[in-house]
């Protein structure tokens, strides 16, 4: 068995981006973009880096 | 997330910081110039769970004065230009088919990368454009199908496949089938 199998990461990760679209049309605006927020803000905050204000 | 016609679509989102951003950015680009928000941020902001350094917008070419005065009403709103130094530069530039790229001072990230229109899909993309209504503002994208289509046959990372099948799946009860062939089939 590989130790990274590329094509498989990619299949999962597709099938969670598929998986997570679905509950973004199946549920609230409020709901999904409570979810969305953490992780968009955290990734951003990362992006700019320690000395952010 | 609410349907008004086809080309309105009222958003009930919590804003990320890269929505107050864009936000605050559109409130002034669209004083000044016809605008469309592509790429990474459509799907973003349709729930996409990843961040992205830039945003990508088209704008219509504009004169020299309103170009000014764009430029202008942006640096008293605090943003500035990471990669050019002075308004004519950036216009030649902008002229010229590169992008300019505007953040909010001292930072770098996020920042809008603005490019002036120049192709036939471009110019689809403006005349096509939805409008988004969120309590943080309106502002202008570029149809769904478009970005699908340019996702998976233009762009074609990993990345914007993944964008792709989000808004694909996220819009699957309202996309248009004949259109989203139309544009594989056009920029294949």
């Amino acid at each position: 068995m590989k130790l990274f199998d590329k094509a498989r990461n990619r299949k999962e990760r597709m099938r969670f981006v598929e998986y997570w679209a679905g509950y973004v049309r199946t549920h609230s605006d409020r709901d999904w973009s409570r979810q969305q927020k953490v992780v968009v803000d955290s990734q951003l905050k990362n992006l700019i880096g320690p000395n952010r204000k | 997330m609410e349907f008004i016609g086809k080309k309105t679509i009222k958003l009930d989102k919590i804003p990320t910081l890269l929505d107050k951003f864009v936000a605050g950015f559109i409130n002034i680009l669209q004083k000044h110039a016809d605008y469309v928000i592509v790429s990474g941020y459509v799907s973003i902001l349709f729930g996409r769970s990843r961040a992205t350094e830039d945003i990508d917008i088209l704008v219509g070419r504009i004169s020299k004065k309103r170009f000014y005065s764009l430029y202008s009403d942006l640096k008293k709103s605090g943003y500035w230009c990471l990669n050019m130094e002075n308004q004519d530069e950036i216009l030649k530039a902008l002229f010229d088919g590169a992008a300019a790229r505007f953040a909010k001072k001292p930072r770098i990230i996020p920042n809008a990368e603005l490019k002036f229109i120049k192709n036939s899909i471009e110019k689809n993309a403006m005349k096509t454009a939805i409008d988004v209504i969120m309590p943080s503002g309106k502002i202008k994208i570029s149809n769904i199908e478009l970005q699908i289509a340019y996702k998976e046959k233009v762009l074609k990372s990993e990345k914007d496949l993944e964008d792709a099948r989000h808004l694909e799946e996220v819009f699957k009860d309202r996309i248009n089938n004949r259109l989203l062939g139309k544009y594989r089939k056009m920029l294949e």
